[in-house]
């Protein structure tokens, strides 16, 4: 996957240091051999070893470096005694080394104090920072011997040709959409400094409350804890931070100062997470936003698609006052169109523009007389729109299913709320079709989501699917005739299909149908002669990397970019893309800068190993699970039911974090 | 409960217990450098890395319970080998002054560097240019903070004031204060307290003498009802002068902790005494004269006792309005209470998970109640309601809900407490509540009807329930029915209730002595006003 001249990563080693480029054996692991468009990498070096791509690259050099950047990126450390003293004596032995008036000596002092930061470090940084240089001294010690021997510095070091760009990273961190330093504000937690925890949070995620309640937590699956024994409840970690400030009635703690307005302007279309976030972000550099909304409410899909017992609305708008409180402004019910947006353009109203629409149109199941203005026929959004704009907001009719049956297929977020929202509306009786089958559906929402709609008494019939709606005499909708499909192996070896199963067809009866298979983008409102770039699946296509579209100024991010996706999804892409802006609007350039780059190749080479071996922990010590409202006294309101962790949950989960920071550093 | 094993013993780990924490308790050794009990694991020196047979690597015992089973091992060749080097490291760029540091002699870094046998060391580091800080009464030395932590986590979670952080910077690391450029604290100087080297010395004591000169005499504070136990340090004042001065003050600092009023506050000890015969007899004279003794409540339960005695003997009249009022106050309580005290303590405290305090500015009024309350907070993140005229911001990082009622309403702010949380009362009680207008007293005292009933909804979950009543109830001049409702409260509902004495030893003097309600017209004042004055100062008229 990747060529080099050497490399050695996670136990893998590559050598070939004496054949000629064509014979040269590629190393298993998506190196950023190139590190931009127009520049190529000459060594990558990293927590579990390093590549390297130019064979006359200075590897003496690049291990110094290395402990420099120790040094230099400290804000995540300097908490531990090893790490502290051991990571300056690396750097400055390396040094002497490097310079030319190194010794010996000084290399046996570096693999004792690499054993003792390796052994005894809180973070692993402090054991990760030695294995590379450990690894670099072994199988390059002709170079460190000239070095010494002959009292000369290596070959670069007094060079400044070459860049050597640092990144610090975590499994979790690079895992997650939005690449949240998870491992600080766990560990505000565990200090408890919950001041300190939402600042970390709020580093790239301004709505710490909304995440740390309605996240499907694909850092989870990358906790190097699982490892040991159970992955840590990262999650449910995050909203210990904002409740705090929220309780406490505190003023906003902002992650860093809100620097004064310098006169630029962007224009948000769509006041959802990614909207709101890159409102915050591009805020505090001092760029005025204007977030048009055309629903009565600010908040987007988590205002009117999730549902309070999930998200608290008092929570919410705390996540979305502070997202507003770095100086942008909202306007309320105003439906873009393609006027508007071209007088943005022209009359030079703002600088850029962000389309974060999202996702708003129900996907229809594909059924023989399919009818959505069919009586009964009730698309998600639509259903969920008139439950939360009343309970939330008092702006809609509340919906009564006393003695009725909804149907509902999806199988993702969106049909679970729909599903739990008709219980509250004392709906007689709910069934949830899905395509696949139980595993897959936790899997797609999440453990806790399922296992309370089931106790809420939702029926779930797995591998089903419609095949008629039926309407009664006055066209009203009267039952459903369903499919049931099995899994049949393939023979071949393939991957395994879904084949329907003859002579189970069966009929429901029921009042609705709530088709929750999916949205598409409404980008109904956008100048037809923009001619924005599409992707396969009716969504705006952007590089995924600066997330501007094919028009230059017009940036994309969330659903309406990805399809429908997660908030912490949404919130990614506008934080990259707030960033990119922001310095577009003040440079005129249009570039990632070197963090994202690098941000970009880790998620590339993948951080997270689940095969790695974890030492220096004691496992088997068990996952924290929150308190949850009982069945019966929450089946009939909109009070939260995650209670969420008491403070002894909270501190002990907190505890079993191993801080797992890496460093990264290409030399360019 | 969980059963394992500390070298080759075996053990059993209560719930919460950590590794390092079965093993000091059971008598197994295992250094430590950055581990302070009060606090909550720091993490930071790693000397306390274990062996365990069952995982690889060294694990961290100051954080890590036990699971079952496990066999530890506290010391090997290779944990003290682990050990030595992480203390050559603090070692490193130590400044070597213990000669003039006023550490030295109760060191930290001096014991285990000897303990760990340092003779020599062969790492080196650039060293780096640090100024000394000044902050007030506390002054700070970059160059000896070996960056243990203890005192941000002191001063966070112990005390409240969350004064000063750590800038981090990897070699670079160094502590400052928080959200200021100067220290903005409330000068309790605990974190000079738990300290282990010279890098936070009192400004005060600082090059004035070694520590193995002093002498050491326990005693306890006199400037609040809490009277926590404290240590003078005391030698002879100079070179010219044998008479002993205090030098400075110390406290049990792993376990409690002493505010700025104990810890600097020592310099009104009676200094120059002498005897004056002549003084003396025209003192006797003028007390077989007097119809009153008028008094304070900081005096010793010894000196309580002999007033006590003075009066059944000469029947003189002893007049201490604060005590007088302490006493038909604990009195009225104990009489709906049924029990001869209060019931909470500032262990029950700072156990609680839900407190309501009432009537006392608690951050200046009590500071070891305030402390209890952080660690309540802290520990349990107890939800703390504080009642009171005024808010106090200095407490908003530790108080949810502030409740500001009429100057003057403490009657009407318990009579809406007791009916909000007495439900098992007898029946007359449970119909004195009822009657209560509950709309009147809410707009008078100005407490909401709804900040009373959010305050029972948020007390559903909770399990330890402690309500403190400070001195404004019972100065009140109708403190006997606020009593009286406070022993209801104590009784009948899931609260136990602390009630904090306004002066030092009120409780002592309200316990020892007859007290009456007025002064005569002959009055000898101990320490306070009066016709003929008894006091440190001399004896005078």
């Amino acid at each position: 996957m990747s060529k080099v001249y050497f490399s050695s990563w996670q136990g893998e080693v590559i050598d070939n240091r004496n054949l000629p480029e064509e014979e040269w054996t590629e190393a298993g692991f998506k190196f950023p051999e190139r590190y931009d468009s127009d520049k190529p990498s000459r060594a990558f070096i990293g927590w579990d070893g390093f590549a390297i791509f130019d064979k006359d690259v200075d590897v003496v050099r690049v291990v110094t470096e290395y402990a420099a950047q120790y040094q230099v990126y400290s804000e995540a450390c300097g908490r531990c005694a090893p790490g502290r003293w051991g990571g300056r004596i690396l750097y400055d032995l390396l040094d002497k080394i490097a310079r030319g008036e190194g010794s010996h000596s000084d290399i046996d002092h570096l693999k004792e104090i690499s054993k003792s930061m390796q052994l005894t470090s809180k973070c692993e940084i402090g054991k990760t920072v030695p294995t590379p240089i450990v690894e670099m001294m072994e199988f390059f010690k002709a170079e460190f011997d000239n070095c010494i021997d002959n009292q000369v510095a290596s070959k670069d070091y007094h060079s400044d040709e070459t860049n050597y760009i640092a990144k610090i990273t975590a499994p979790c961190t690079d895992m997650c959409p939005d690449h949240v330093d998870i491992p600080a504000y766990i560990e505000g937690v565990r200090d408890l400094r919950y001041d300190d925890s939402v600042k970390a949070t709020r580093q790239t995620m301004p709505m710490a409350h909304t995440c740390g309640r309605v996240c499907p937590h694909p850092c989870e699956d990358a906790c190097r804890r699982t490892n040991l024994d159970e992955a840590i409840s990262i999650m449910e970690l995050k909203r210990v931070g904002s409740d705090f400030e929220t309780q406490h009635d505190f003023d906003w703690i902002h992650p860093k100062e809100i620097q004064p307005k310098i006169g630029k302007k962007v224009a948000i279309i769509g006041s959802g997470p990614a909207g709101l976030t890159a409102a915050y972000y591009l805020g505090v550099d001092g760029i005025d936003c204007d977030v048009y909304e055309e629903l009565p409410v600010l908040g987007g899909e988590v205002m009117v698609g999730v549902p309070s017992y999930r998200m608290p609305t008092h929570e919410y708008q705390k996540d979305i006052d502070f997202c507003l409180s770095s100086g942008s402004k909202a306007i309320l019910n105003t439906r873009v169109d393609a006027d508007m947006l071209r007088r943005f353009e022209s009359e030079d109203e703002y600088d850029a523009i962000l389309l974060a629409s999202g996702t708003r149109i129900s996907k229809k199941v594909r059924a023989e007389n399919e009818d959505p203005n069919m009586p009964g026929y009730w698309p998600a959004i639509q259903f969920l729109d008139q439950y939360n704009l009343h309970e939330r907001a008092g702006l809609a009719e509340p919906i009564d299913l006393t003695g009725k049956t909804l149907v509902c297929v999806g199988g993702g977020f969106t049909s679970m709320d729909v599903v739990r929202c008709a219980v509250r509306c004392g709906a007689k009786r709910i069934v949830m079709l899905y395509r696949r089958d139980e595993k897959t559906i936790i899997r797609n929402t999440s453990y806790e989501e399922y296992h309370e709609a089931v106790e809420e008494d939702v029926e779930f019939v797995f591998q089903s699917a419609i095949e008629r709606i039926n309407a009664d005499e006055n066209g009203n909708l009267k039952s459903l005739t369903i499919n049931m499909f099995e899994e049949k192996a393939d023979p071949n070896g393939g991957r395994a299909q879904l084949v329907k199963v003859e002579g189970a067809d069966f009929d429901i009866e029921c009042d609705y149908l709530v088709p929750a298979v999916s949205q598409d983008a409404d980008l109904k409102y956008l100048p037809e002669e923009w001619e924005l770039e599409m992707t396969s699946w009716k969504t705006l296509k952007t590089d995924g990397q600066t997330f501007m579209t094919s028009r230059k100024g017009v940036w994309a991010a969330g659903d309406c970019e990805y399809g429908p996706m997660t908030i912490v999804n949404a919130i990614g892409q506008a934080y990259r893309a707030a960033n990119v802006m922001s310095r577009y609007v003040r440079t005129g350039e249009i570039a990632r800068n070197n963090d994202e780059i690098m941000e970009d190749h880790l998620r590339r080479l993948r951080v997270y190993n689940k095969k790695e071996e974890v030492t220096g922990w004691l496992g088997g010590l068990k996952r924290e699970v929150s308190e949850k409202m009982a069945v019966d006294l929450r089946k009939d309101n909109n009070k939260e039911v995650n209670f969420g962790f008491t403070q002894e949950e909270a501190v002990n989960e907190a505890d079993r974090c191993m801080r797992c920071y890496y460093i990264a550093m290409a030399a360019v | 409960m969980t059963d394992f094993f500390i070298n080759g013993q075996a053990v059993t780990a209560q719930k919460g217990e950590t590794i390092l924490e079965v093993a000091r308790r059971t008598g197994h050794y295992i250094p430590t450098m950055c581990y302070l009990p009060k606090v909550s694991p720091i993490s930071s020196c790693r000397l306390c890395v274990v062996e365990v047979d069952e995982s690889k690597g060294m694990i961290l015992s100051c954080q890590t319970p036990p699971t079952a089973g496990i066999h530890v091992k506290t010391n090997s060749d290779e944990l003290y080998e682990q050990r030595q080097n992480i203390m050559k490291l603090y070692d490193v760029n130590h400044p070597l002054e213990c000669g003039v540091c006023d550490k030295s002699g109760e060191c930290d870094l001096q014991n285990k560097t000897l303990e760990f046998d340092i003779t020599a060391q062969n790492f080196t580091t650039r060293d780096q240019s640090r100024s000394m800080q000044k902050w007030g009464m506390i002054n700070y030395d970059p160059n000896l903070c070996i960056m243990c932590e203890k005192c941000v986590s002191t001063c966070n979670e112990a005390i409240g004031d969350d004064a000063i952080e750590v800038k981090f910077g990897g070699y670079n690391s160094t502590i400052i204060p928080k959200n200021s450029d100067v220290l903005d604290c409330s000068y309790c100087g605990e974190c000079i307290a738990v300290c282990p080297v010279g890098a936070l010395i009192s400004d005060d004591f600082q090059y004035t003498t070694n520590a193995w000169e002093l002498e050491k005499i326990p005693s306890s504070c006199t400037h609040c009802s809490a009277a926590c136990s404290l240590r003078y340090d005391v030698k002879q004042t100079s070179i010219s002068n044998s008479e002993n001065s205090i030098y400075r003050v110390k406290n049990d600092f792993e376990f409690n902790s002493l505010c700025g009023a104990g810890r600097f506050g020592f310099d009104y000890a009676n200094e120059n005494v002498t005897k004056d015969e002549s003084r003396f007899n025209v003192a006797v004279e003028t007390l077989k004269n007097a119809d009153t003794i008028a008094f304070n409540s900081v005096i010793t339960n010894e000196e309580a006792l002999i007033l006590q005695s003075i009066k059944e003997k000469h029947g003189i009249k002893l007049y201490n309005p604060d005590a007088k009022a302490y006493q038909e106050f604990t009195k009225a309580f104990s009489q709906t209470s049924g029990e001869h005290f209060y019931s909470a303590d500032l262990n029950t405290l700072s156990e609680s998970d839900f407190v309501i305090t009432v009537g006392s500015r608690l951050f200046s009024d009590n500071p070891a109640v305030r402390y209890a309350l952080t660690q309540a907070f802290k520990k349990q993140r107890a939800y703390i309601s504080y009642m009171h005229p005024m808010e106090d911001s200095e407490l908003q990082n530790v108080v949810q809900n502030f409740i500001k009622y009429e100057v003057g309403s403490e009657e009407g702010v318990l009579a809406l407490l007791a009916s909000a949380f007495v439900d098992n009362g007898s029946e007359n009680i449970q119909k004195y509540l009822n009657d209560l207008d509950m709309g009147y007293l809410s707009a008078e005292s100005n407490v909401g009807e709804e900040e009373i009933s959010s305050l029972k909804k948020k007390s559903l979950r909770a399990k330890k329930f402690t309500l403190v009543l400070g001195e404004d109830l019972i100065n009140h001049k109708n403190a006997i029915n606020i009593a009286k409702l406070a022993g209801i409260i104590e009784r009948y509902s899931e609260f136990n209730v602390l009630i904090v004495a306004p002066e030092t030893n009120t409780l002592g003097v309200s316990l020892i002595c007859d007290l009456d309600e007025t002064s005569g017209e002959n009055v000898v004042g101990y320490n306070v006003e009066g016709d003929f004055i008894l006091n440190a100062l001399g004896a005078k008229k």
